[in-house]
Formats: C-alpha cells, sequence, structure tokens
C-alpha cells in the first residue's frame, strides 16, 4: 500500500564559509510532542502528526510549508496488518525540491514481518518517482544504512484507564 | 674510625637491596595493576556501562594486587601455607568483625547485577533524594539538588525501598484541581482538554486523563494528568499551571479558597 504523508519542515539558517556553521534551526509549525510505544518499554518520544494517507497526489492539500514523502508499507507476512500509528524517521530523510516549489522526501519503505519483528526500514537515494527532476535541498541529519530495522508499525495504541 | 667494608656489605645485602627490592616490587604491582584495571574499565564500560565496569575493574585490581603480595611471600621463602594456617583463624575473626563491610560489599555485588539504576539515574531512599554519582564496592553517593553528597550503604539500598525517578523516559504528570461549586464540571472538563492540547509539551499518546474526582468540601475536585518527557516534567508543570491559570481567569471560573466566618455572640 503506497499513500503520501505531508511533513512540516524545519528551516535552517547557516553562513558558507569554508565549513558550513549552522546559525539556528526553528520549525515552521509547533507539533505536540507524542510517545511511540509502551511507557514501561522500548519506545520513542516523536512529534505527533494525523494524516489522511491520500493514495492519489492531485488530493494532497496541505503542502505549503511541508516535505511531501511517499510512504509505501510493504506486508511481507500472510497475516493482516492493522495499525494505528507509524512512526516516521525523518532523520533519515533528505529535502528535495520541484521547479514549483514543491518539497519532497525521498521515499520511506516500511516491511512488516509480523507482530513480533521489527520492521524494515528503507529509504530511497534519489528523489521519489513523483518528483524525477526535482533538486536537493537538504541531506538527511542521519545517512541511512542498509538493513536498518526498527519498531515503527504499533497495531493499537497504549491505553491508561487510571 | 675504620668503617668495616665487610660489615657493609652484608648489612646492603641482607637488608637494604632486599628492602628497595621489596618496594620497587610492590610499586610495579600496583602500578601494572592500576594499568591493567584502566584497560579493563575502558573496554567494559560501553558493554556493560559505567557502575559495572568500576566494580569489575576495581576488583580485578585488588586481586592482582594481592597476587603480587603473595609471590612477594613466596619469594621471601616464606611457607604459604602454614601463613593460610593462621588466616583462617584471623579470617574469622575479621569475619565477625566486618560483617558489615562484608554485607555492603555483597549487597553492592547484587546491585552491580540487578541494576535496579545507573550513574546519573535519580533516586529516592531512606529519604534521601538525589542523582547516583558513583557505585562504589561498599557504598553508593549521591549528588542531591542542591549539590550536598550523600553516602548511602549498599546494604541499606538492597534491602529498603528504593525509587527510581529515572528509569523511563516519560512520566504522567499529575494535577488535581479544585473549581468552586457554582462552576459547570462539563465546561471546566472541555476547558482542561483544550489548554492541554494546545500545550506542545504534553503529549498526545498516551492520551491525557481529564476526571471529575468528586465533591470536596468547598469546591468539586478534578484530576488532570498527561504524559510528559521526564526531561521537561517542572517546566512543562509550570507552564501548564500557568496556562489554566489564565484561561480559569479569562473563563470566570472561580479557584476556590477556604473561607471561615466569624460571628460575634454579643447581639445573640
Amino acid at each position: 500500500m503506497s499513500f503520501f504523508v505531508t511533513i512540516p519542515v524545519w528551516v535552517r539558517v547557516q553562513v558558507d564559509l569554508p565549513n558550513h556553521v549552522t546559525l539556528c534551526e526553528f520549525p515552521t509549525r509547533v507539533l505536540s510532542k507524542t510517545w511511540f510505544g509502551h511507557p514501561s518499554e522500548d519506545g520513542e518520544i516523536c512529534y505527533a502528526l494525523t494524516t489522511r494517507a491520500r493514495q492519489e497526489q492531485a488530493e494532497l492539500t496541505d503542502v505549503v510549508g511541508r516535505a511531501i514523502c511517499p510512504l509505501l508499507l510493504e506486508n511481507n507476512t500472510h497475516e493482516a496488518l492493522a495499525f494505528a500509528q507509524l512512526l516516521l524517521s525523518v532523520r533519515h530523510m533528505s529535502v528535495y525540491q520541484t521547479g514549483d516549489g514543491r518539497l519532497w522526501t525521498n521515499e520511506c519503505r516500511l516491511g512488516y514481518t509480523g507482530s513480533f519483528y521489527p520492521a524494515s526500514l528503507t529509504f530511497g537515494r534519489t528523489s521519489p518517482e513523483q518528483a524525477k527532476d526535482a533538486q536537493l535541498v537538504s541531506e538527511p541529519r542521519e545517512a541511512p544504512t542498509s538493513g536498518l530495522t526498527a519498531r515503527v508499525i504499533a497495531n493499537a495504541i497504549f491505553k491508561q484507564q487510571f | 674510625m675504620k668503617m668495616d667494608i665487610s660489615k657493609l656489605n652484608v648489612l646492603l645485602a641482607d637488608y637494604v637491596l632486599p628492602f628497595f627490592g621489596i618496594c620497587a616490587w610492590l610499586i610495579f604491582g600496583v602500578w601494572v595493576s592500576s594499568f591493567l584495571a584502566r584497560l579493563l574499565y575502558n573496554g567494559l564500560s560501553h558493554r556493560l556501562g559505567a557502575d559495572k565496569a568500576r566494580a569489575f575493574s576495581k576488583t580485578f585490581k585488588y586481586l592482582l594486587i594481592l597476587l603480587f603480595i603473595v609471590s612477594l611471600i613466596r619469594g621471601a621463602g616464606v611457607d604459604i601455607t602454614a601463613i593460610l594456617g593462621a588466616a583462617g583463624v584471623a579470617g574469622v575473626a575479621i569475619g565477625f568483625a566486618s560483617q558489615t563491610s562484608l554485607s555492603n560489599l555483597i549487597s553492592g555485588l547484587f546491585l552491580v547485577l540487578e541494576r535496579p539504576f545507573k550513574i546519573g539515574d535519580r533516586i529516592e531512599v531512606d529519604g534521601s533524594d538525589g542523582y547516583v554519582h558513583s557505585i562504589e564496592l561498599l557504598s553508593t553517593y549521591l549528588r542531591t539538588f542542591d549539590n550536598r553528597m550523600i553516602r548511602v550503604p549498599n546494604e541499606m539500598l538492597a534491602k529498603s525501598k528504593l525509587i527510581n525517578y529515572t528509569r523511563y523516559p516519560i512520566r504522567r504528570l499529575d494535577i488535581d484541581l479544585s473549581v468552586s461549586f457554582n462552576g459547570d464540571a462539563a465546561r471546566v472538563m472541555r476547558i482542561l482538554r483544550e489548554v492541554v492540547v494546545a500545550n506542545p509539551s504534553c503529549f498526545n499518546e498516551p492520551e491525557p486523563l481529564i476526571f471529575f474526582k468528586g465533591f470536596g468540601d468547598y469546591s468539586m475536585q478534578f484530576l488532570l494528568a498527561v504524559w510528559v518527557d521526564r526531561t521537561e516534567l517542572m517546566a512543562t508543570r509550570t507552564s501548564l499551571l500557568k496556562d489554566l491559570k489564565e484561561r480559569f481567569d479569562r473563563e470566570r471560573i472561580d479557584l476556590p479558597y477556604q473561607r471561615m466566618l466569624v460571628k460575634d455572640d454579643k447581639n445573640a
């Protein structure tokens, strides 16, 4: 299953001396924080984002100040994949810009291998297919390595009654 | 006075040189033990953590020093078995005298293996609250918020109830609120939710909880429970309380206080 997620970007102010010096960074939109996982187990503090998971590019409306991320979710099992939350590792994403000013990230592929195993994470090395002529704006904060796996698919959100 | 060269030679050979030899061997032994212990600590600290690595490296160092001393004694021609026999009796006497130290030592090893906390954690034990500065063989040192050092024997840590505030990366922040009886409970709960949603430090998940707890003597009681990054606990509490006060003032919702009515009986 593939769909698009629009992710608010951060603006970085830097000077181009012999070495790039970053003066400051700030978000274009302040997102609320959230927790991915169980409170007493391994998890991650994240920014919360809701998405309508548009499957057609033409249906994307909220793109100003956001980068469009093509997300491909693969189910490599025979069981049905029901998920409530996805964790996107934006630190592994590059930002590209097309001629019309739209921002894109590289393609993100999540491979589901069962509820007991971490999912595989793969990031495209170039601009996505939907924006082949896009120019690179910024490199990822952390270069993705091959064979990345992580708990990024949650089939339920933790609920505590009290 | 004529110096007897032969007596001087005997003095040097029998006493002075062996004495310097023993000192040199001991110094060398301590230096080698320290060096190897440091290497072991550097190698283990990444795998096991600083506290476990420190415990293992210190134990290793003292064992090495003991080996050097034993080799020194054997080299001096002393019968080790006789010493060990005597040590057996001395061991019983010393054991009785040092049972507290031994208990602390064994408790320290169990703490290192069980790991209820690690260096840098904030813990509370027996009324002492602070950050774990170091875990030694006999005791653990805590640094308080106002920069005092508390030494807690490991035996006390092993047998007391211990609270680790920094074990998990997120904490739940509970705020009890009282609103005067003339307020609308549903409206208050709606306002609480709006204030929480507007505060980006309050986590979306796990979901914030808002309960109407009941009726107090002077007010309606509510509980607001939000999950936050534990490193931002106090800052979020401050910002949330400030937001709540401002919003309540704007909505003209009274936060009650206890009032006392004093009646003059003269005119009764």
